[in-house]
């Protein structure tokens, strides 16, 4: 089967690429999983500096799920390119960088910086992460603030641009139409929802930090509704994330609208979740007669 | 390091609510203080494997000693003979041996990545404390017994050996190395105490153990700076002047 697909400014070989924060920087998973035979790798979120993210603990486990509070750990876009890059670039595969800043400019610099290597295929703006600043806050809540980062990096590079953003905003589909208005060649959608978790008998947070971020199977619904609201409204492609964890996951997601999806915390559980996944979607599409994926993108029927 | 699928071929249920369980399989070699990631069901809750200290590796077995204490260790001591469970193994950084006259401190299910240590060791002297005879297990190692050692057993109600904690009992004779697993207070009063070199085995919660999430933290120090790393890859095994025993 053709499991080609066009998304975001780029084509990918099929459309199951790993999520950032549960694939490390690809390389990890090699002992595990085909790298080859992913449609692209997006890997852990990178500042212009080395990280050392939110102190432990920064994980729970939630039904279905787990809340994490890791806060962008990270070696920095310099030592990332010395010492990963060249590596992963060996895997016939794409590799997306995911660009976090605490100043806007910082996601700039980053952008500017891969812009340069040549086997870097797009540059993806983490908007989103919930554990860097106070309250969960985080650019993609507002429209105006994306617009302003997706704008500044479109500025430094002609590599496809994505953004990456949060569903937990009342405006979700004005920060998505003000990404495409910016420049923004994909949004990637969602991110991890703002949650907690207690204990009472200690009285305090099961995490370090106040709130943390939901993932898993537990977030598919929410994931599925975002992501169906954005692509029925706005006229820019949509990569689906949020708790996929088996091919029929990945089909539902492309029916509503996304052009691919990522793979995050099923992968924790289960290191070469993304070759089952993709497996099981092809053979889906074959039992019910479709000869590419391209064939269910979009195609949602309503109610 | 390798996803394996394994299949139960022995457990036994120990006084103190152990498990006991053998799982065999195509399992690539490990190295004392290595751990495993075992899936405690196919379904999605619970979420996450859970990490077990590795007992004993021979053959095409993996051995395991598992005290049930929520869900997931429930789920594992429920699968029946035969049975297949996921194994990913092996994992983490191990101890290092040491020649010479050393000290094995090991608190309730610490003892676990140490009897697989002494299986690999000449002589050795065993501190291991438990809060009730019924939380000793050493019966169960009756090889151990077979070994060159000495062993002090140390019980909080002294219903078995010394009364007190194992750190009211840390020999006062010269070892060259010590090696410690156990729960954290433990460990950090072991590590007030001992003025020797030793290294210690930390237990942290763990999202995947091989390194993808950073969701294992710990916070040590290396070249004289604070650094936080992961206990399933830098780790879990640290040496003493590295982990900083307060860790928020
Ligand atoms: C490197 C390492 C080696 C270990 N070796 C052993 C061993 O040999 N024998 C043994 O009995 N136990 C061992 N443990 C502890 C064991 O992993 C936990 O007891 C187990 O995960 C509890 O799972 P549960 O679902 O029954 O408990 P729950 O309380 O329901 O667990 C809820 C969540 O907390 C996590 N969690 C709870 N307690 C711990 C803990 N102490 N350490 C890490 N995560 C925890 C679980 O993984 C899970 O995500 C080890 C832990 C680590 C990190
Ligand atoms: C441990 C962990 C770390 C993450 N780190 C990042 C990150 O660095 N950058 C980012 O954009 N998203 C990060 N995420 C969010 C995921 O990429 C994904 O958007 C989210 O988990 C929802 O998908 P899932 O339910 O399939 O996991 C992280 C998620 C988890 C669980
Ligand atoms: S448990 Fe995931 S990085 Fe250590």
């Amino acid at each position: 089967m053709d499991t080609k697909v066009k998304a975001g400014g780029l084509v990918l070989k099929n459309p199951v690429i790993l999520a950032s924060g549960t694939a490390g920087y690809g390389v990890e998973l090699a002992p595990f999983l085909d790298l080859n035979r992913v449609g692209a790798i997006v890997v852990k979120g990178l500042y212009p500096y080395e990280r050392q993210g939110n102190p432990p603990p920064r994980l729970w486990e939630t039904p279905c799920g787990l809340l994490n509070s890791i806060g962008l750990q990270g070696v920095g876009m310099k030592r990332f390119a010395e010492e990963y890059l060249p590596q992963l670039s060996r895997y016939e595969t794409h590799i997306i960088i995911n660009a976090c800043g605490q100043e806007d400019e910082e996601y700039v610099q980053v952008v500017e910086y891969f812009s340069k290597f040549p086997s870097v295929s797009a540059l993806e703006l983490n908007l989103s992460c919930p554990n860097v600043r106070e309250g969960g806050k985080c650019p993609a809540m507002w429209p105006r603030w994306s617009y302003e980062i997706v704008k500044a990096a479109r500025e430094v590079t002609k590599k496809p641009l994505w953004a990456k953003l949060t569903p937990n905003t009342s405006s979700l589909v004005e920060v998505a139409s003000a990404c495409r208005e910016a420049g923004a060649d994909a949004v990637s959608l969602v991110n991890t929802y703002l949650a907690m978790a207690v204990d009472f008998r200690t009285r305090r947070s099961r995490l370090s930090t106040l709130f943390g971020g939901l993932s898993g199977p537990a977030i598919k619904p929410l994931a599925l509704r975002a992501v169906y609201l954005v692509a029925s409204s706005v006229d820019v492609d949509v990569i689906g994330i949020g708790g996929i964890s088996s091919g029929e996951d990945l089909l539902e997601f492309l029916l509503v609208g996304a052009k691919a999806v990522q793979i995050g915390s099923v992968t924790l559980r289960e290191p070469a979740a993304a070759e089952r996944i993709l497996e099981e979607a092809v053979s889906l599409l074959a039992e019910e007669g479709y000869n590419n994926f391209n064939e269910i993108i979009g195609r949602f029927q309503g109610v | 390091m390798k996803q394996v699928e394994g299949e139960v071929r022995r457990k036994f249920f120990l006084k103190g609510n152990f498990l006991f369980l053998e799982i065999e399989g195509n399992f690539p070699p490990s190295k004392p203080g290595q751990f495993a990631m075992l899936s405690p069901s196919p379904s999605f809750d619970p979420f996450l494997r859970r990490p077990f200290g590795i007992l004993f590796q021979d053959g095409n077995s993996l051995f395991f000693l598992i005290k049930i204490i929520g869900r997931g260790t429930r789920l594992i001591s429920e699968k029946r003979i035969g049975e297949r469970i996921s194994v990913i193994t092996p994992l983490g950084n191990g101890f290092t041996l040491k020649e010479g006259k050393v000290l094995l401190a090991g608190g309730g299910t610490g003892i676990v990545p140490l009897v697989y240590l002494a299986s690999k060791l000449k002589g050795f002297t065993l501190l291991y404390g438990a809060k009730t005879r019924d939380e000793i297990l050493i019966d169960q190692f009756l090889w151990l017994k077979a070994m060159p050692r000495e062993i002090i057993i140390t019980t909080e109600d002294g219903s078995a050996g010394k009364k007190g904690l194992l750190t009211q009992h840390i020999p006062q004779e010269d070892f060259s190395y010590a090696y410690v697993s156990g729960p954290w207070p433990m460990m950090r009063e072991f590590a007030r105490l001992y003025k020797g070199e030793a290294e210690f085995s930390l237990e942290t919660i763990m999202g995947c153990g091989f390194g993808v999430c950073y969701g294992c933290a710990v916070r040590v120090r290396r070249n004289g700076r604070e650094k936080i790393v992961r206990a399933c890859m830098e780790g879990p095994v640290f040496k003493k002047e590295e982990v900083i025993w307060t860790q928020r």
